[in-house]
C-alpha cells in the first residue's frame, strides 16, 4: 500500500535534487542507513534502565530530557549477532512514539543518488531481510537502508 | 479585524457555556412551566445570543434565536404555558444554535445548509401558532413583529438573498417554502433593536431582569478564562520543576552548605505549593459532566416513552480535568443503559407497584483518595439467568459453565466483548459498542467498575476513579540494584525483616505467608516477580500492600525513600507487562519503574491458584469473586488422606520433635511457649487412618482467648486460594463438613470447631442466653461449607440454629416460624442478603428483627450498603469470636431495649 506512494515521492525528489540524505551507522560490521527525515536526533550514551519481563529486543528505557523512551537493541531486533557494546542512540519516530535504536558507531551523513537506491536482494547473510527496505552499492561495501516502519511495528 | 476575531472567540466561549446551562434550564422548565424567573433567565440567554449574532451578521443564528425568543416572551409573560411540544421545539432550536456555534468555531462562518432553513420555517410557523394562542391574552406580538420585520427588511437584503438563492439552487421547493426563510432571515436581521425595545413596553418583569443580572457582572470581574492547553503545559512544566527540585535537594544535602540548604528548602516549599495550585486549576467539579445529563435523560426518556426523574448528588466533587473528559463517554453509555434497559415504561411500573416515574441517581463522592461515581436506577434490574442464556447463545460460555457460575461471575459476562443484554438492538444503547468498551476506558484511567443488581428492584453501577493521574506520592524501594516506585495509595505498612520478624514467615507448599497481627498475608519476593536471579540477603524489608481485593506482602531489598513522582507512560513495547504502571524520573535524573500493585496481585493469585486452571478464568475470578474465595490449608495425617481447613482459622503453624509430646493425666500435651498445650490427634475423633510415627510433627494451633489447642499432623501439603465447592452428601460424619476434589485428590474439609468441641466441650465459652430458652437463629448462607461451619460454631455457643440455603428460603422460613435473629450471607442466589434485609424491613411484623450480615470481605462500602438496607451488624465469616461477641451484643441491645 505505502510502497507506490513512497516511490512516487522518491521520483519527485529525484527530479528536484536527484539524491537523498541518509544517516549511517555501524552494527556488527554492517553499514546501515536511515533517511535523515526519519531520524529525530543522535545521542551519545544515555543511561539505560532495564525493564524486567520486556521483550528480548528491548534494552530498557532512557531519559531523553524528561521524556521516557524505549531503547531497542537494534541488533537483536533485526537478527544480528552483535559483538561490541552498542551505546549510541539513534532516535527515530517523528510522528509516532519515539524510540531509541542502539548502535555501535555513528557514521557519516551520505548523499545517495536516487538512481543508486536499489531493491534489496533476496538474502543478506546474517540479517533478517524483512527489516531491509533498500540497499545501495557503495564503492567499498553495501549500504543497508532499514525499513523504519517495520522496526517500529510491535 | 483582530479585535473582531477576539470578540468572536469570546462570544463563542460564552455562548457555549450559556447553551449548556440552557439544556438544564429547559428540563427544569418542564417541571415548573410557570417559573417566571427561570423563563426570564432562558429568555436573557437567547436574547444575548441573538444580539451578538446580529452584531456579527450571522443571519441564520440570529433568526433562530429571534423566533425562540418570540416564543419565550409569550411564555414568560404567562400568555401561554410551556407544554412538552413547545419545549421540544425550543430545545431543537438550542440544538441548531449549538450546531451553528460549533460551525462558527471551526470555520468562522455560518454553515450553509438547507436543514437550517427548513427548521427556521418550522420554528417560525410554530412561533406564529404560539402567538395566535397568546392572542386571547390581548397581545399580538408575533404578528406585529412580523410586520415590522417585513417593513425593515431592506438592510439585510444581500445576506438574505444569497441564502435564498442557495436554498433555491439546492432544492426544488414550493415558492412559499422558499420564501419563508427569507422572511425569517429578514426579520432576524432587525431583531436586535426590536427585541431590546419590545420586552420593555408590555412586560412587568423587566425590573426583575435587572436584579438577576447583577451576579453576572460580579463573575466577570473575578474570573479569567484560560485556554485549557495552557493549563496542560503548566502542568507539564510543574512536573519538570518538581523533578529539578528533587535533584537540587539531593545535591544540596550532599554539599551541606547552610545557605544553599535554606534556599533549596524555600524553593522546595514554593514548588510544592505551585504544583498543588496548578493541580487545583485543573480540578473541575464533576457537575461539568453531570449537568449534561438532565437533557440526555429527558430526550432518552421521551424517545423510549418512559418517565425518568434524574437526581444528581455530589456534583461539586472535584476531579482532574483530564479525567473528567475521559469519563464523559463511559458515563453517557451507562446512563443510556439504565434508561434503555433498566427503567420500565410507566404502565409496567404501575403494574409492578412501583411509582410510574423511574428514578435515576447520578452520585459522586470521595473515598480513600479516589472518586466514586454511582449510576443507580430503580428499574427492572439485570436478570442473571438471561445474561447467562445470552452468553451461551453468543458462545461466550458453555451451558455447563453457566450452571456453575455465581451471580457475580455471570454479571461479569456483561463486560465481555460482543455482549449486549437488550433483547433487540435499539438505537439508544445497542450500538455494538458495549460495556466492554466502558470497562476498558475506565480501566485505562486506573479505575474500576462494578455492578450490583437486584432483580426487579434496580441496578447500581459503581466506577472508582483516581483523582489525578499526573503526580503521585510514592515509596521508592530497591531490588537487585534498581529502584522501583510503589504508589502510596496501595501501601499499608512496612515491616523490617530481622531474624526475629522472620519467624512470622511460614512456608506452605510453594507459597510463603507472613503472620501479621493474627492475619495470614501471602508474601512474594519482588525479584521473583521481576524474574531476576536473587541473592540471599540478611536485611530485607517487607512492604505490605493492598490491591483492593487482597493484602499481600512484597519482599524488597531496601526501602529507599518516599517521594512525589511524576508518572510517565511506558512505550507500547511494554503494554503486555502488567506489573508496571509506568516510569518516573528520580531526583538524580535516573529512572525508576512504577509497580502496578493490582497487576502484581494478579500474578500472585495465579501462583497460589491451582496451576491447571485456565489463566483467564483465574484472573476474572480473583478480581470479581473474591467474596467467596479463600485460602485453604491442605495437610495429611496419614499420607493417603488429604484434609483441608480454612487457613484463617489457624492461629499458628509450627513444628515439634516427637520427644516433646507428653502424656499426662490421660491427656496428650506439648510444652509450647512455656505452657502446656493440649494436642488433638484427629484419628481419635474421626474415622481416618492414624498418624504414623515420625521424628517431627506439624502443629496447627488454634486459639480462643487465652486457651490454645493444636492438631497434630504429619505433613503440610500446600495452601491454595480457591472456591470451595463442597459435596456434603458423601461424608456425613460429625466433624467433617464435606468433601471436594483439590489437586486431583478427594479432600475432606474438617469442622475445626466441632472437633475441638468433641475434644473439650468447655473449650469455647458459651453464650448464656438471657431467657430460659436458647435464642433461635436463622442462618442464610448458600455455601454449604460456610453454612455448616457457622451453624456449628453457633450451636456450640448455645444457640438454636435453623439454616436456609439462600435469601428466598430464609424469607419463607421467616413467614412460618419465629426467630430471634437473622444471620445472613450477602452474595446468595435467588435473593441476596441485601434484598432479604430490605424485604424484612419493609414487613411490619419483621421490621424489628435483628439482622447480622456475614461476608468473607467486609469493606466500608459493603457496610454502607448493608446499613442502608437495614442490616444491624456486619462481620467477617471466619472471625468466629468476633461474630459471637457481636451477636451477643446485638441481641442484648435489641432485647434489653424491648424490655
Amino acid at each position: 500500500m505505502q510502497l507506490p506512494a513512497t516511490k512516487a515521492e522518491e521520483k519527485k525528489l529525484a527530479l528536484a535534487e536527484e539524491s537523498r540524505l541518509f544517516i549511517t551507522f555501524w552494527l556488527a560490521d554492517f553499514l546501515f542507513a536511515l533517511p535523515v527525515e526519519e531520524v529525530v536526533e543522535i545521542n551519545r550514551s544515555l543511561d539505560i534502565t532495564p525493564v524486567p519481563q520486556a521483550p528480548s529486543f528491548v534494552s530498557g528505557i532512557i531519559n531523553l530530557r524528561g521524556q521516557i523512551l524505549t531503547a531497542i537493541d537494534l541488533a537483536q531486533r533485526i537478527g544480528l549477532k552483535r559483538e561490541k557494546e552498542a551505546h549510541h542512540n539513534v532516535i527515530i519516530g517523528r510522528d509516532e512514539e519515539p524510540l531509541s535504536l542502539l548502535v555501535e558507531q555513528v557514521g557519516d551523513v551520505l548523499e545517495i543518488p536516487v538512481s543508486q537506491i536499489e531493491d534489496p536482494p533476496e538474502v543478506i547473510e546474517g540479517l533478517d531481510i524483512q527489516f531491509v527496505k533498500n540497499v545501495s552499492k557503495l564503492p567499498d561495501r553495501l549500504l543497508v537502508i532499514l525499513d523504519v516502519k517495520r522496526i517500529l511495528e510491535h | 479585524m483582530g479585535f473582531e476575531e477576539d470578540v468572536l472567540k469570546d462570544f463563542i466561549t460564552e455562548a457555549k457555556e450559556n447553551l449548556e446551562r440552557l439544556d438544564e434550564e429547559f428540563v427544569e422548565l418542564e417541571q415548573r412551566p410557570e417559573d417566571r424567573e427561570l423563563l426570564s433567565s432562558i429568555f436573557r440567554t437567547i436574547h444575548t445570543i441573538k444580539g451578538t449574532a446580529g452584531f456579527f451578521g450571522f443571519k441564520t443564528l440570529e433568526a433562530i434565536a429571534h423566533f425562540a425568543e418570540d416564543i419565550l416572551s409569550k411564555l414568560r409573560d404567562g400568555l401561554v404555558v410551556a407544554d412538552e411540544e413547545t419545549i421540544d421545539v425550543l430545545l431543537k432550536a438550542v440544538d441548531y444554535i449549538k450546531a451553528i456555534i460549533a460551525a462558527l468555531e471551526e470555520t468562522g462562518k455560518e454553515p450553509v445548509d438547507e436543514t437550517y432553513l427548513d427548521f427556521l420555517v418550522d420554528l417560525r410557523n410554530f412561533a406564529e401558532k404560539v402567538a395566535k394562542k397568546a392572542e386571547s391574552g390581548g397581545t399580538q406580538t408575533g404578528d406585529k413583529s412580523q410586520e415590522e420585520a417585513t417593513k425593515e427588511a431592506s438592510p439585510s437584503e444581500t445576506g438574505a438573498t444569497s441564502e435564498e438563492s442557495a436554498a433555491k439552487d439546492e432544492k426544488e421547493k414550493t415558492p412559499e417554502e422558499v420564501k419563508a426563510p427569507e422572511e425569517g432571515e429578514a426579520k432576524g436581521e432587525r431583531a436586535k433593536p426590536e427585541a431590546e425595545s419590545k420586552p420593555e413596553a408590555p412586560k412587568p418583569s423587566s425590573p426583575k431582569k435587572e436584579e438577576k443580572a447583577v451576579p453576572h457582572v460580579h463573575l466577570t470581574e473575578t474570573h479569567v478564562r484560560v485556554d485549557v492547553k495552557l493549563l496542560d503545559q503548566l502542568m507539564n512544566l510543574a512536573g519538570e520543576l518538581v523533578l529539578s527540585r528533587n535533584r537540587l535537594v539531593q545535591i544540596a544535602s550532599r554539599i551541606s552548605d547552610a545557605e544553599l540548604q535554606n534556599a533549596t528548602q524555600n524553593l522546595s516549599l514554593v514548588t510544592t505549593e505551585l504544583q498543588e495550585k496548578i493541580m487545583k486549576t485543573r480540578m473541575q467539579p464533576i457537575g461539568n459532566v453531570f449537568n449534561k445529563f438532565p437533557r440526555i435523560v429527558r430526550d432518552l426518556a421521551r424517545s423510549t416513552g418512559k418517565k425518568v426523574n434524574l437526581r444528581i448528588e455530589g456534583a461539586d466533587t472535584e476531579l482532574d480535568r483530564s479525567i473528567i473528559d475521559a469519563i464523559k463517554d463511559p458515563l453517557t453509555h451507562l446512563v443510556r443503559n439504565s434508561i434503555d434497559h433498566g427503567i420500565e415504561d410507566p404502565d409496567t411500573r404501575v403494574q409492578l407497584g412501583k411509582p410510574p416515574v423511574g428514578t435515576l441517581v447520578l452520585r459522586a463522592y470521595h473515598e480513600g483518595g479516589q472518586v466514586v461515581i454511582e449510576i443507580e436506577d430503580d428499574g427492572r434490574g439485570i436478570d442473571v439467568e438471561k445474561v447467562k442464556q445470552k452468553a451461551i447463545e453468543k458462545g461466550l460460555i458453555t451451558p455447563a459453565e453457566a450452571e456453575k457460575m455465581s451471580d457475580r461471575e455471570a454479571l461479569a459476562l456483561i463486560f465481555k466483548p460482543g455482549f449486549s443484554t437488550a433483547k433487540q438492538v435499539t438505537n439508544i444503547s445497542g450500538r455494538g459498542v458495549g460495556m466492554d468498551v466502558v470497562k476498558t476506558n475506565v480501566e485505562k484511567l486506573g479505575g474500576s467498575i462494578d455492578i450490583q443488581t437486584v432483580l426487579g428492584a434496580g441496578t447500581t453501577v459503581r466506577l472508582k476513579i483516581p483523582l489525578t493521574l499526573a503526580i503521585i506520592p510514592a515509596l521508592v524501594v530497591t531490588c537487585e540494584g534498581q529502584r522501583y516506585a510503589i504508589p502510596q495509595v496501595s501501601l499499608r505498612e512496612l515491616v523490617g525483616l530481622s531474624s526475629e520478624t522472620r519467624k512470622n514467615i511460614h512456608q506452605i507448599g510453594d507459597s510463603e505467608f507472613f503472620r501479621l497481627r493474627g492475619e495470614m498475608v501471602p508474601i512474594i519476593r519482588l525479584s521473583k516477580i521481576l524474574g531476576l536471579e536473587a541473592e540471599a540477603r540478611e536485611n530485607e524489608s517487607l512492604v505490605i500492600l493492598n490491591s483492593g481485593a487482597m493484602d499481600f506482602g512484597l519482599v524488597v531489598d531496601e526501602i529507599w525513600d518516599s517521594e512525589e513522582i511524576v508518572v510517565k507512560p511506558l512505550g507500547k513495547h511494554f503494554k503486555d507487562i502488567s506489573i508496571f504502571a509506568g516510569a518516573t524520573i528520580m531526583g538524580d535524573g535516573k529512572m525508576a519503574l512504577i509497580l502496578d500493585v493490582v497487576g502484581i496481585s494478579r500474578k500472585i493469585g495465579l501462583k497460589v491458584e491451582d496451576v491447571d486452571r485456565v489463566k483467564e478464568e483465574t484472573t476474572s475470578r480473583s478480581t470479581l469473586t473474591e467474596d467467596e474465595q479463600q485460602f485453604i490449608l491442605l495437610f495429611n495425617v496419614s499420607p493417603e488422606e488429604q484434609f483441608a481447613i480454612p487457613l484463617a482459622l489457624v492461629a499458628r503453624l509450627d513444628k515439634i520433635k516427637a520427644d516433646k509430646l507428653e502424656f499426662v493425666g490421660g491427656k496428650e500435651i506439648v510444652q509450647y511457649r512455656g505452657r502446656s498445650m493440649p494436642i488433638i490427634r484427629l484419628e481419635n475423633y474421626l474415622p481416618i487412618q492414624p498418624l504414623p510415627e515420625q521424628d517431627e510433627y506439624h502443629l496447627l494451633v488454634f486459639a480462643e482467648g487465652e486457651r490454645e489447642v493444636a492438631f497434630l499432623v504429619s505433613r503440610i501439603v500446600d495452601s491454595i486460594q480457591t472456591h470451595v465447592k463442597l459435596d456434603e452428601r458423601l461424608y456425613q460424619i460429625e466433624g467433617v463438613l464435606g468433601s471436594a476434589i483439590i489437586k486431583d485428590r478427594t479432600t475432606l474439609f474438617l469442622d475445626v470447631y466441632k472437633i475441638i468441641e468433641m475434644h473439650d466441650p468447655y473449650f469455647f465459652m458459651k453464650i448464656i442466653p438471657q431467657e430460659e430458652r436458647p435464642y433461635r437463629v436463622l442462618l442464610a448462607e448458600d455455601s454449604p461449607f460456610f453454612r455448616q461451619m457457622i451453624a456449628n460454631y453457633l450451636s456450640a455457643a448455645g444457640y438454636e440454629v435453623e439454616t436456609a440455603t439462600d435469601g428466598l428460603e430464609a424469607w419463607e422460613k421467616l413467614q412460618k416460624e419465629s426467630f430471634d435473629v437473622l444471620i445472613t450471607d450477602i452474595e446468595m442466589p435467588h435473593m441476596t442478603g441485601i434484598e432479604l434485609a430490605k424485604k424484612i424491613r419493609a414487613d411490619e411484623r419483621l421490621a424489628n428483627l435483628p439482622i447480622m450480615a456475614l461476608t468473607s470481605l467486609a469493606s466500608d462500602e459493603h457496610k454502607r450498603r448493608g446499613l442502608e438496607a437495614g442490616i444491624d451488624e456486619y462481620q467477617v465469616k471466619l472471625e468466629r469470636s468476633k461474630v459471637l461477641e457481636a451477636l451477643a451484643d446485638l441481641l442484648n441491645r435489641k432485647y434489653a431495649q424491648a424490655a
